[in-house]
């Protein structure tokens, strides 16, 4: 997957607040369809700020607003990433965001 | 007269059907490639297309959750829907198809055919198995923009009225097909491909319409019986076997027959027998509770029933959080589950954390602590988890027990033992527990903030049990038996410490299993060392939502099982066929087999002698509770 080609948001807005965390993906599916969908439902709930997962140890970068670039990660349990956020809503998406992961996403051990 | 004919594939959603069948057939055709206008044009085109294709996602949306009575049980049925509309919004698709009308100056739906080709293309390119099936939903994905955009893609979706009461046959079917289908009201789904975890079969079992995934060959079976005329048409669906037969003859039409009638009470009245107690044969009680993660299942729970809940594993209330939880939360956790089953035992398994079950933030914890070395966070060691961590982490494990102390005020609360392996490790969290009850009787009454309905109480000391999961345990549980109130056996744990097995290890977990001999043996042991002291013992681990093992766990004394609570009402049906002074004398036989494969076979072939063709065992997994809406507590 190329790294944001083409993508009119892809550089997150200079100057702006950046809120950065760290995150582990903790459900034993990984980052497949359902999580990244639920995480590409909250960025655009936020349509001012910009969200850029980056996998810490390949350096992938995947727009939180795109369910394809974020299945293109293939990050399965375990993987480690950055999370970046931009905008007036920086911290509350971030904080969202991160609580998913956390969460597992709500998904039920197998 | 054409033969009778057997096809068989995966269980996809419980149930049996009968009915003419009936081909569904799509052809993808690409689209043509010559724009029709400009460029601007091609593109406004697409923009109304998506808007119209996210409008009608969104009705399907709404008719999945109408059907869903219960979201904790099948948010995946809507999930599909929310996941249609996310990609249909996506920028990598919008812009590949903006690119190629602006640049390559194609029609839209060209642009749409290349774009989720190219995308799936990519993710078929990513390595994992859960996200390479993500190509059958890009083809639904298109086949709805394209039909947006006037395209005919889809054909043989025959008129409704023949659909009533049909068994429909396809490759696969696209959810908004599934969605067709329900509305016409067909009476059962075969598809060639697919398996149990498909959008299909997960869909079926939302909608509960009978379905039949993988079935080999069903597709050539189906147009070959139409072909042969009206009389060889007939089809019987068995979707919890997985088992589809065309033309079939009188015999197979009363077997199956039976079988429907069976399941018609099942389905509608298993919900409502489910209420009564579960009594063996000959009138013992056997307890059936439910296993839980969180305080939010208290509604399956009591949809289900349970007597009460048997496991609350305090490590998935743990994990579902970014930070360690305060004392009020977990406070507030546990006070839920118990009000939520004031007249019925809650049980509360304490942190068992480490090895596989490790949770980040209390690694650091541990290890800012000084209380676990660096090495073995990182590398966690077999045995350093359960009671043993709370022992190192002693404000942990007090915290814990305030916590239950405070949710004990209507005296429901039981606390269990991770990982016990002596005697010394009870007297220690004991100790802790005393401790923890002087402390919240110091409080003043109140102090927790919440008005509970009954007076407040003087918070009593919850009862203390522990898990048998380690063969130490097993070894000492007639000592065990009398320092504490409870046994709870955890058959998973217990039979990989037994077996030596890892359960990461597919190839060497097959061999795990609770009817090994060995495993026969322990819980034999267990259960009398309990019953000498006179302390209930239940058992809590896979082996107590597995039907085909309830005779055994009854015959060898056991007479509380907790198990996830969507297999309650199937347990209980099946404890009142059970005659329990038989299941004694079976367990006896039992034992005297030799081999794990000897007392597997046994249980098979006695589980089939039970229920006949009636019921097969993997019927278990395959039923979903439909639940109501509050909790009744």
């Amino acid at each position: 997957m190329t790294r944001n080609d083409n993508k009119p948001n892809s550089a997150l807005p200079p100057h702006a607040l950046v809120v950065s965390k760290e995150v582990e993906i903790v459900n034993p599916l990984g980052l497949h369809t359902r999580p990244s969908t639920l995480i590409a439902k909250r960025t655009r709930e936020s349509p001012d700020t910009a969200l850029v997962l980056t996998c810490l140890r390949t350096g992938q970068q995947a727009q939180g607003e795109s369910v394809i670039a974020l299945l293109s990660l293939g990050a399965a349990q375990g993987t480690r990433l950055r999370l970046n956020a931009a905008g007036p809503a920086a911290q509350s998406l971030a904080d969202d965001i991160a609580q998913l992961f956390a969460r597992g996403f709500d998904e039920s051990p197998p | 007269m054409a033969e009778e004919r057997v096809f068989k594939g995966s269980g996809g959603a419980a149930g049996i059907a009968r009915g003419p069948v009936l081909v569904l057939q799509r052809s993808h055709d690409c689209p043509e490639k010559a724009p029709q206008g400009r460029p601007s044009d091609e593109w406004a085109a697409f923009e109304a297309a998506q808007a119209e294709a996210i409008a009608r996602v969104d009705m399907m949306l709404d008719e999945a959750k109408s059907f869903a009575d219960d979201e904790a049980h099948s948010p995946q049925g809507t999930a599909i829907f929310e996941s249609y509309e996310a990609i249909l919004r996506d920028p990598v698709l919008v812009n590949l198809v903006k690119s190629d009308i602006f640049n390559a100056r194609v029609s839209a739906g060209f642009a749409v055919w290349n774009a989720l080709g190219r995308i799936r293309g990519i993710l078929e390119g990513v390595q994992s198995p859960h996200i390479a099936e993500k190509s059958v939903d890009l083809e639904n994905v298109r086949g709805l923009l394209l039909e947006e955009l006037g395209a005919n893609e889809s054909e043989g979706l025959a008129p409704s009225l023949s659909l009533v009461g049909a068994v429909v046959v396809a490759t696969l079917l696209s959810p908004q097909e599934m969605l067709k289908l329900v509305r016409a009201r067909v009476a059962a789904i075969v598809c060639e491909q697919g398996s149990r975890n498909s959008h299909v079969a997960i869909l079926a079992r939302n909608f509960n319409i009978p379905a039949v995934l993988g079935a080999r060959g069903v597709l050539a079976g189906a147009q070959s019986a139409l072909a042969a005329g009206a009389d060889a048409s007939l089809f019987l669906v068995d979707g919890s076997a997985g088992v589809v037969v065309a033309n079939p003859s009188s015999d197979t039409q009363r077997t199956f027959e039976a079988r429907r009638a069976y399941w018609k009470l099942l389905g509608k009245e298993l919900h409502e027998r489910a209420r009564l107690p579960a009594l063996t044969t000959d009138g013992q009680h056997v307890e059936v509770f439910a296993n839980a993660d969180s305080s939010l299942e208290t509604s399956a729970i009591s949809a289900a029933y349970a007597d009460g809940v048997g496991l609350f594993r305090m490590e998935s209330y743990f994990l579902s959080r970014t930070e360690l939880p305060s004392e009020a939360d977990v406070t507030r956790e546990i006070s839920a589950l118990a009000a939520a089953f004031p007249s019925k035992p809650v049980t509360i398994r304490l942190l068992d954390a480490g090895a596989d079950k490790s949770i980040p933030a209390l690694s650091a914890r541990l290890v800012a602590k000084g209380l676990v070395s660096e090495v073995e966070a990182l590398t966690n060691p077999m045995g350093l988890r359960g009671v043993r961590v709370l022992l190192r982490d002693t404000e942990l494990l007090q915290m814990q027990c305030r916590a239950a102390v405070r949710a004990n005020s209507r005296g429901n609360v039981r606390v269990m033992i991770p990982f016990v392996t002596g005697l010394e490790e009870v007297e220690q969290v004991r100790t802790a527990l005393m401790e923890a009850w002087q402390a919240v009787s110091r409080e003043t009454p109140g102090l927790s903030g919440k008005t509970h309905t009954s007076r407040p109480q003087t918070p009593t000391v919850p009862v203390l049990g522990v898990m048998i999961e380690t063969p130490a345990a097993v070894a000492l549980a007639d000592l065990l038996a009398n320092e504490v109130g409870f046994f709870s056996i955890g058959t998973n744990d217990l039979t990989q410490h037994t077996l030596v097995i890892d359960r990461a290890s597919a190839e060497v977990s097959k061999c795990a299993d609770a009817a090994h001999p060995a495993l026969l043996r322990f819980l034999s042991r267990t259960v009398e060392a309990a019953n000498e002291a006179g302390i209930p013992v239940s058992l809590c681990g896979e082996a107590a939502s597995e039907a085909p093992y309830a005779e055994l766990l009854i015959g060898l004394g056991l007479r509380q099982l907790s198990c996830s609570p969507h297999a309650i009402p199937l347990l209980k049906e099946t404890i009142r066929s059970i005659d329990a002074a038989e299941a004694h004398r079976f367990v006896t036989a039992l034992k005297k087999e030799k081999t794990l494969e000897g007392v597997r076979a046994l249980l098979q072939s006695r589980f089939r002698e039970r229920f006949g063709t009636v019921l097969e065992p993997e019927d278990a997994s395959l039923i979903a509770v439909k639940g109501s809406q509050k909790a009744s507590a």
